[in-house]
């Protein structure tokens, strides 16, 4: 498990090594990358809590993601405020509605 | 703007912006130690796995598998593929890391995980003349591994014993801080669309794909749509 997925790390050695410029189309998908894998975190987190899609309002990820989002969008550049918004929100949920 | 720093200073950087993070990753830890006790594993395979392998959820993966007996093959194939998006991490950071030591990147590569990839491109992106963003990585590295090792082997000596509200709550960690991180970069329509197709094949995938392919699908699907075939006008 340690090689095969220290394996899949190494683009970060001989990638930093090439001083030529990547083709146009490369950089456009590089720039994807954080958006596609954060996005690939975020989604089955929140729409899969317990490993089966549940899109129902009883599902509370549901709204603590929403204040979540909320919080990112009103304090941009801030962790502690969206982390410690959810968090709070997805508690009180609980003790609220379960 | 000079915008010059010590190398310490950069790495204590790196060190403060990651503490959230940190706090965000113990949970899972806890989690991960908690239920690799629960199929079997000592806490030292299981604190050992989160410092050879450390990447959390390959290493859900892997205990999953245990459980119903897979074997060491099935286990390495499965950890491989769920672990390929570290590639495109890594290629994605690598150009702002041209001038960092081979050395330090031959081992600081075990550093990028999502969280620690997520807080250095971030700050590669808002201090681009800055020099050797690798001791930023260095400095993130410190704090996200810490946290992760030893919330893994805590879960697995003392279990899981949280009470519910709040342990529901701090399951709810993970997302929000990736909520945190996702949504400076959605800036344009294109975003939202890699978003939505990452997001929703991802989900898709979970649902109807081998174990830990759906991620990595869906990833490369939406990057590929996204700076390909998404018309672009000139700059």
């Amino acid at each position: 498990m340690a090689a095969v997925t220290y394996l899949t790390r190494l683009p970060l050695v001989f990638l930093a090594r090439r001083r030529a410029k990547l083709p146009k189309a490369v950089d456009r998908m590089l720039e994807q990358i954080p958006l596609a894998a954060f996005a690939a975190i975020v989604f089955p987190a929140v729409l899969q809590p317990d490993g089966r899609t549940d899109l129902k309002a009883s599902n509370l990820y549901l709204w603590a993601a929403a204040v979540t989002v909320a919080a990112a969008v009103a304090v941009p550049r801030s962790l502690i405020v969206p982390l410690t918004m959810g968090v709070t929100t997805a508690v009180v949920l609980h003790l609220l509605f379960s | 703007m000079t915008d010059a720093v010590t190398p310490r200073a950069e790495v204590r950087q790196g060190i403060r912006e990651s503490i959230p993070l940190g706090f965000a990753l113990l949970p899972i830890g806890l989690a991960f130690g908690y239920g690799a006790h629960v199929v079997g594993l000592s806490w030292w395979i299981a604190g050992l796995m989160s410092v050879l392998v450390y990447g959390g959820p390959s290493q859900f993966i892997a205990t999953g598998l245990v459980a119903v007996g897979a074997g060491i093959p099935s286990i390495v194939a499965t950890t491989f593929v769920a672990n390929l998006r570290y590639s495109l991490f890594t290629a994605s950071l690598a150009p702002f890391l041209r001038d960092a030591p081979r050395g330090r990147l031959l081992w600081l590569c075990q550093a990028v995980a999502d969280g620690s990839y997520a807080l250095t491109l971030a700050h590669a992106h808002e201090h681009p003349k800055r020099p050797r963003k690798d001791r930023y990585l260095l400095g993130s590295f410190y704090v996200s591994f810490g946290a992760w090792i030893s919330s893994s082997v805590a879960g697995a000596l003392i279990g899981d014993s949280l009470p519910e509200p709040i342990a529901f709550g701090l399951r709810f960690a993970t997302p929000a801080i990736f909520i945190a991180f996702l949504i400076p970069y959605v800036r344009d329509l294109r975003a939202v669309g890699v978003v939505l197709v990452a997001g929703g094949v991802t989900v898709l995938g979970n649902e109807y794909l081998p174990t830990g392919t759906g991620p990595l699908v869906a990833i490369v699907l939406a990057v590929t749509l996204g700076g390909l075939l998404w018309p672009t006008r000139p700059r």
